[in-house]
């Protein structure tokens, strides 16, 4: 089974008439087998797709709104695309900043997963978004609401994350890197339409 | 796996299961006893955990289940792990008949409803289905098999039960699912010591 990856919004407003999912789900892909990490409440998503074929591939790629990630995971990034990869990651309130060159696809897309189940706990806890009314990546934690404060301290202890970095200047940049790093670090492998990242 | 909870809805009909089972809240339809198994009473989303027991985090439940063939994505008979005793919180697989995307698997975060996951495999009536949440992995199968498999972090604590999916309404009765042979249970292995206080293990004394 080949494991294809593409980032994308979701669409949806979440009623049982109208369930939130994958943008494309239902005019290019109903009929595949597949998976998503939602990124929480955010409206954007990682879908894995099993045995895609070519010709479904490229209606997906050519769609302005989807990220294809390369198949080959364990192939390093490079100086060409590095830039797009930041920005793409940045673009959807996903740290980006930290990708280098030498890093592989895999390195990414588990960083997104990683990312995204951070923010599902928090969804779990609190059903809310963080980047809503004018909160970015460069929002520092004292600066957010009462109630997101503490929904996020409490996701990052749920996990059994080391919170001693979640202080009032650290950006949700910075908190969201380091959760990322810390759930790949202590958590169980990611799976994604039956595959392992 | 070690089942810690069955019911084979052996019982006279009833439009309840019984004093072991919850409706889950906020889900409108409920469920019956027809025929010593279990069916829908009403066609619309419905929820029911098992609460005679206290459910570990991970679990999984299992029942030999059947559903009408006019279901498409999304909808269907099928099961609830994590099933909060908060309205409309819990992860949900459905089984249907229709040509492909049969086989899902979704969650509800405070009646917010999110597709996870989508597969394909042809399955009969009766046929054994299990829907898993073992620590942040959920796997939907069928007859053993593993036909869907993500991972999600979302919910972390709640029930095992039965869950049913359709859109057409209340009052429709075209649409239906059917479940017997329920089983609710966890990942660990059975011990040594409860196979040795069993009939099997004596058996198995008595060759040696």
């Amino acid at each position: 089974m080949t494991l294809s990856i593409y980032a994308m919004p979701i669409v949806g407003s979440g009623t049982a008439h109208d369930g939130r999912r994958p943008a494309y789900r239902d005019s290019v892909f109903p009929t595949l087998t597949w998976s998503q990490f939602d990124y929480g409440n955010e409206p954007w998503c990682l879908v894995g797709i099993a045995d895609i074929p070519t010709d479904t591939d490229t209606t997906l790629r050519a769609q302005t709104q989807v990220i294809a990630i390369p198949t080959n995971l364990d192939q390093t990034i490079g100086s060409g695309p590095l830039a797009q990869v930041r920005s793409d990651l940045e673009a959807v309130n996903m740290p980006g900043t930290w990708v280098q060159a030498s890093n592989t696809w895999r390195d990414v897309v588990q960083f997104i997963g990683a990312v995204c189940q951070f923010a599902q706990r928090f969804q779990g806890m609190a059903a809310g978004r963080w980047f809503t009314g004018g909160i970015t990546l460069a929002t520092t934690f004292g600066s957010l609401p009462q109630a997101v404060r503490t929904a996020l301290a409490a996701t990052a202890t749920s996990f059994g994350f080391d919170t001693s970095g979640i202080t009032g200047a650290a950006t949700l940049r910075a908190i969201l890197l380091s959760a990322g790093q810390q759930y790949l670090a202590t958590q169980p492998p990611l799976i994604l339409a039956g595959t392992t990242l | 796996m070690t089942a810690l909870a069955s019911d084979a809805f052996t019982r006279a009909d009833n439009t309840t299961l019984g004093a072991n089972w919850t409706l889950g809240t906020g889900d409108p339809g409920t469920f019956d006893i027809v025929s010593n198994q279990a069916k829908t009473h009403d066609d619309h989303d419905a929820s029911i955990y098992y609460s005679g027991i206290a459910w570990p985090n991970d679990h999984y439940s299992k029942a030999n289940i059947s559903a009408t063939t006019n279901f498409t994505t999304d909808d269907g008979s099928g099961f609830c792990v994590r099933r909060s005793a908060a309205a409309r919180t819990y992860y949900r697989s459905t089984f249907n008949h229709s040509g492909t995307g049969n086989v899902q698997v979704s969650k509800e975060i405070a009646g917010a409803y999110t597709n996870l996951s989508s597969g394909t495999q042809v399955w009969t009536d009766g046929d054994v289905a299990q829907f898993d949440v073992q620590g942040t992995a959920l796997r939907a199968k069928l007859s053993g098999s593993t036909i869907v498999s993500t991972t999600d972090s979302s919910l972390t604590t709640g029930n095992s039960g039965l869950f049913y999916s359709s859109e057409v309404g209340l009052g429709d009765a075209t649409h239906f699912a059917i479940w017997d042979n329920w089983e609710g249970g966890d990942f660990a292995t059975a011990s040594v010591i409860t196979q040795m206080n069993s009939g099997a293990m004596a058996e198995v004394g008595t060759c040696i």
